[in-house]
């Protein structure tokens, strides 16, 4: 296929997006549109999730709390100060946060940066370890957060979570934001400090003695990682316009993972698109939490039976195909000409 | 000298893994490293490279001392090492792991790179015709874009050197070179090390179990034996020491 037939169909695809994007924004229910624009807040944590994995080989779990960490910084900067007055009911909120009140974008800005700062403090000794390791202590911040946000009434209103967020993840917004977290993406793959990110995965002690400044390469892959996690986590709270730490417990950071793997550990189309599958099917199999009918037996209702399908259908991809869907490459026009030939 | 050990000695708890080592490299000379299976070659090398601090002595490379510094910096002063077991960037294409290492030279910076600001494209750009000139230049060329783990072994080696010879270094360091290969992929390498030498004028420290290529290329060596310098000097009288012959052959 010559270069401008696939510009032409990459002009095509894009339009047919924003078209889908326009009319999911005016012709369909709530719920529908809900599900769509969750799709894109989870291509945006995925990639996030796939930098570090995928890219810098930095096996991290921390994703929840960069996330919860985003949430609270955006709800608090844009709520009104009645909102929150009327949040805040068991302790009144610390005089310095109550009148505050920003534009969302400013306020997105800074929920990202406040949580690449956290990713930037607990990077530096963090970062040294490897692996496992590095997945339990991400874990442990990810807990810690959650525990802090919990206790800490005056600024986060514990337990209670906020209410009343103002409604501005739009799906214009959300969409947008993904859109551009995609080319982010890929421009950094393709640059030199992507092949920096690479060689860190691929070799470490190579890297190093290629003259890489390991240590560097890895902080800031952190820290922008968990820029784009807490921007994520900020449009989260504002599209349910409720937050509550009880929402970025392990499962959450679970589901991102589950959505790379699947799509493929080192590939943004992989990412994207397991995103879209994975979020439709979580609404899709909602079924088999409630009361089943299997005519043999019938059940009453099994909370969480979905996530069984999804954690089997994880069990099945790590067993058979480790590369996920894509594995480290990346979709292309010759790649669906081509088809089966391959 | 470019490069001088001076009494470094590396300890790992109980164990002495090199002891005392002394050595130089001068400009333009090749210079090998022999000795028996863990003699405490590679452990040498990791001292000089910097991937261990030696726990004593010092190592000085154009005057400064280097024995504290970490890889990255040694390595941007001016000296590339190869490795024992080949460590290619697995995922990546030939031309891609050559660019790796021309990162180095780039100066690499986060946002420029990221937004391929016109700074960045145009030192992207010479650093591919860079790195497309390094492969030319050792016969690699139409496997640019050929992933570098499908190579046959010996090119494997050739392009870890090459990498290596894209950060503009002073001294090349190679860790048995030699490794794996047949008696004709040998030759051909020892005629590689020594064209390498003359057309990037630089040195090169060998470590190297094939004697063939070690008196081949070597101008002087250095034999070590349970960490300990045991004799240095040309090839002739290497070949014609007895501390030497005892080492690789046992005494009774």
């Amino acid at each position: 296929m010559n270069k401008q037939a696939k510009l032409a169909l990459t002009i095509v695809s894009c339009l047919a997006i924003a078209g889908i994007i326009f009319s999911m924004d005016n012709f369909f229910g709530n719920f529908t549109v809900r599900v769509f624009n969750l799709c894109a807040i989870y291509i945006i944590l995925a990639l996030s999730m796939n930098l570090l994995n995928g890219f810098t080989g930095l096996f991290s779990l921390g994703h929840a709390g960069f996330m919860a960490i985003g949430a609270y910084v955006c709800a608090l900067l844009t709520m009104s100060p009645a909102q929150k007055t009327l949040n805040f009911f068991l302790a009144p909120i610390v005089p310095w946060l109550a009148n505050v009140q920003l534009p969302f974008i400013p306020a997105l800005i800074i929920a990202g940066s406040v949580a690449a700062l956290f990713a930037w403090v607990i990077g530096t000794p963090v970062l040294r370890l490897r692996d496992d390791y590095l997945a339990i202590a991400t874990l442990g911040f990810a807990e810690i957060i959650r525990v802090l946000i919990t206790n800490m009434q005056t600024v986060t209103n514990g337990a209670l979570g906020l209410k009343g967020l103002p409604k501005y993840s739009t799906t214009w917004v959300i969409w947008s934001i993904a859109a551009l977290t995609v080319v982010f993406m890929y421009s950094l793959v393709h640059s030199a400090f992507g092949r920096s990110l690479k060689a860190v995965r691929d070799n470490e002690i190579a890297a190093e003695a290629m003259g890489i400044d390991v240590a560097h390469v890895k902080i800031v892959s952190f820290v922008v990682s968990s820029f784009i996690a807490g921007v994520g986590g900020a449009l989260l709270g504002h599209l349910m316009t409720t937050i509550d730490p009880k929402m970025f417990i392990f499962g959450l950071t679970y589901n991102i993972l589950l959505i790379v793997v699947l799509g493929g550990n080192g590939s943004i189309t992989g990412s994207v698109i397991a995103s879209i599958v994975v979020t439709v099917l979580m609404e899709l199999l909602r079924f088999l939490d409630g009361p089943l009918n299997l005519i043999f037996f019938t059940t009453e209702g099994l909370p969480g039976l979905r996530m069984v399908v999804f954690s089997l259908l994880l069990m099945i991809v790590v067993i058979y195909r480790q590369k996920g869907l894509m594995g480290t490459r990346e979709f292309s026009w010759d790649m669906i000409v081509k088809g089966g030939k391959r | 000298m470019m490069l001088i050990a001076k009494g470094a000695t590396m300890k790992f708890g109980g164990l002495t893994a090199v002891s005392d080592l002394n050595i130089t490299v001068g400009k333009n000379e090749i210079v090998g490293l022999i000795g028996p299976n863990g003699a405490g070659k590679t452990t040498a090398f990791n001292m000089i490279t910097g991937v261990y601090k030696p726990t004593e002595g010092t190592i000085t490379y154009k005057g400064t001392d280097i024995s504290k510094l970490p890889p990255h910096k040694i390595t941007s002063l001016g000296l590339a090492r190869t490795f024992q077991n080949i460590r290619l960037f697995r995922a990546m294409n030939v031309i891609e792991n050559v660019l790796v290492a021309s990162n180095l030279r780039m100066g690499v910076q986060f946002l420029p790179s990221v937004l391929h600001l016109p700074g960045y494209l145009k030192k992207e750009k010479d650093a591919r015709e860079k790195a497309m000139h390094l492969l030319e230049q050792v016969g690699l060329e139409s496997y640019a874009l050929d992933a570098a783990t499908s190579l046959p072994y010996g090119k494997q080696r050739r392009l870890e050197i090459v990498r290596a010879l894209a950060t503009n270094p002073s001294i090349l360091l190679l860790d048995e070179p030699a490794a794996g290969m047949n008696p004709q992929e040998s030759h051909e390498l020892m005629d590689f090390i020594l064209k390498i030498q003359r057309q990037f004028g630089i040195s090169i420290l060998l470590i190297e179990h094939h004697m063939q290529v070690v008196m081949g290329v070597c101008s002087r060596m250095y034999v070590l034996e349970y960490g300990i310098t045991i004799a240095d000097g040309t090839p002739d009288q290497i070949q014609k020491n007895q501390r030497v012959i005892d080492a690789y052959l046992g005494v009774e």
